[in-house]
């Protein structure tokens, strides 16, 4: 099935040597994501907000069709509900400031020490000027949500919880329907954001079983193009959102006096002209997941994640690397070899094995509080990583003693 | 002199200046300069402290956590600046920065042991973990 399935990613008919295990930073690109996106850029470019021409009108519907297959994919109940921004980071920017205003000195917002900077930083931003306050939640032993102690953290003045559906290091799965059903049972107004970043390509998301009030997601996680991303929150929350972004295309008119009348949503939480032609890349995005159906992606992902598991425990590899994630089934490894730093071993991978892969703090900050160390390797799987690839990361890492050989 | 087509021997001299490396940690001496080497590409964080005197680099020290390549080179550029005129250090880093960008060296002696990282200017991402300490002593030119 891979072999096939790799022919439909141009990466690797020029790069056929490459291993990639980076899609955790960034999947790679579908040949149709790119024809669509060439095919837009080359047949059309018009901007979405003109519509007194056909081509301009033409974007403006596949816009709004692709925003009802984002619907259909997250199970949303409005097409409105669904905001398409730059990414991840600019739907949580969205989110963080579009609720500033309803929020008070003392408030406080939950979120965990595993959350990657861009479900970190909007909020850090957020208590600044407000005077709000974050709280840690606590984790289990399987680095997971505490659930039972969530209950205990939750006071009067509890306004957010914002955490990842799956952690962009550890690959731990939060088990957000039940999360949900606590918090909400507790306190029905406390705002629920999950960053579906991470899952978004490797999980069934279904926004009215899970209860969220938002989640956010980035395109180019799933096998689509850059700069272009997705806020969904429900439509009553959403909509008394300020607006983070002001400009054209958000508003209706602007009188003598200066004053606005914004446009209804989705419109306005979508100052400026989007980036069209990734969406209509996107549109081909999903017809692959739909095609394939997640449940296979899942499937074989956490294959890849038990063979190198055995692998590892066959060749003893815990002897000289410290694995921190082993455990869990998710298309994510995570691991440290003894006294040798993480770049070092990114390099050598990368020289030697043709290994593509991602070291240092990748992103999440605060991991420390979490493992005991800042930075670390990690590897990461998508629906085009095989068997064989698993054996020449095995065979690189049994031979990490000889990590300076690609720099001599 | 180094034998430089001996390549483990030049790993050895790596592997030592990262492992057991001579000038850490700080020495914390009040009267030093003190400046940070933050990668802007990856987590490598080191910290300098420089002892000036007329001119002269009189003490030197460093810590902090990073790669092997950019730990071994600011171990190795402290010991062979360590009593030397700011004037020779500066002609130091220019010769050593011609070194990283083109392999090519004018005077092996003005770069020491430095010619280690023979092979660092066909890994351009490595050059900025070759040179991390070394940028921020450019600064007290």
């Amino acid at each position: 099935m891979n072999k096939n399935i790799k022919n439909l990613f141009p990466f690797f008919k020029n790069n056929p040597e490459k291993v990639y295990f980076d899609s955790a930073a960034s999947s790679l690109k579908l040949s149709k994501v790119i024809e669509a996106e060439r095919n837009f850029l080359t047949t059309n470019g018009a901007n979405p907000h003109v519509t007194d021409y056909e081509k301009g009108f033409e974007a403006l519907e596949k816009l709004n069709y692709v925003r009802s297959l984002v619907r259909n994919m997250i199970n949303a109940c409005k097409t409105e509900e669904v905001i398409f921004t730059s990414g991840t980071t600019q739907s949580i920017n969205t989110l963080a400031n579009g609720i500033a205003e309803f929020i008070k000195k003392d408030d406080e917002i939950l979120l965990t020490e595993l959350e990657h900077s861009s479900n970190m930083m909007p909020w850090i931003n957020l208590v600044k000027n407000t005077g709000a306050k974050i709280k840690k939640i606590t984790l289990a032993d399987d680095f997971t949500i505490d659930i039972n102690d969530l209950k205990n953290q939750i006071n009067k003045n509890t306004k957010i919880i914002t955490i990842s559906h799956v952690t962009n290091t550890l690959g731990t799965k939060n088990d957000i329907a039940a999360i949900v059903k606590v918090v909400k049972n507790i306190n029905s107004g406390i705002i629920i954001h999950v960053d579906c970043a991470q899952s978004i390509a490797h999980e069934v998301i279904d926004v009215q079983n899970l209860g969220v009030d938002f989640i956010s997601f980035s395109t180019h996680k799933i096998y689509s193009s850059f700069g272009l991303g997705v806020l969904w929150g429900k439509y009553d929350l959403l909509d008394k959102l300020k607006p983070f972004l002001f400009g054209g295309g958000m508003n209706l008119k602007i009188d003598s006096d200066f004053n606005y009348k914004l446009k209804s949503l989705p419109d306005k939480l979508e100052g400026g002209t989007p980036n069209i032609q990734a969406i209509y890349g996107f549109e081909q995005a999903i017809n692959f997941i739909n095609k394939i159906k997640l449940k296979n992606i899942i499937s074989h992902e956490t294959s890849l994640k038990k063979y190198f598991v055995q692998k590892v425990n066959e060749k003893k590899l815990n002897c000289k690397i410290d694995f921190y994630n082993l455990n869990n089934n998710s298309p994510i490894i995570l691991f440290n070899v003894k006294g040798v730093n993480p770049q070092d071993i990114t390099t050598f991978l990368d020289k030697k094995y043709n290994i593509l892969a991602r070291g240092g703090a990748n992103c999440a900050r605060r991991i420390n509080g979490v493992i005991g160390v800042e930075i670390a390797v990690r590897i990461s799987f998508a629906i085009y990583n095989t068997f064989e690839e698993v054996d020449i990361l095995i065979e690189a890492l049994s031979n990490s003693e000889d990590f300076l050989s690609t720099i001599i | 002199m180094i034998n430089i087509d001996d390549d483990a021997l030049l790993r050895q001299i790596i592997v030592k200046h990262f492992t057991k490396p001579l000038y850490k940690p700080l020495k914390n001496n009040p009267n030093s300069i003190i400046m940070e080497a933050k990668s802007n590409t990856c987590a490598d964080e080191l910290v300098v402290e420089i002892l000036l005197k007329n001119q002269s680099i009189k003490q030197v020290s460093f810590d902090g956590t990073a790669c092997a390549v950019a730990t071994a080179s600011a171990d190795i550029f402290l010991n062979l600046i360590l009593n030397k005129t700011l004037k020779e250090v500066n002609a130091i880093i220019e010769e050593y920065q011609l070194f990283l960008n083109t392999g090519d060296c004018n005077s092996i002696d003005l770069i020491g042991d430095l010619i280690v990282f023979k092979n660092i200017h066909n890994q351009k991402n490595r050059i900025i973990c070759a040179e991390l300490a070394i940028k921020v002593i450019k600064n007290l030119q």
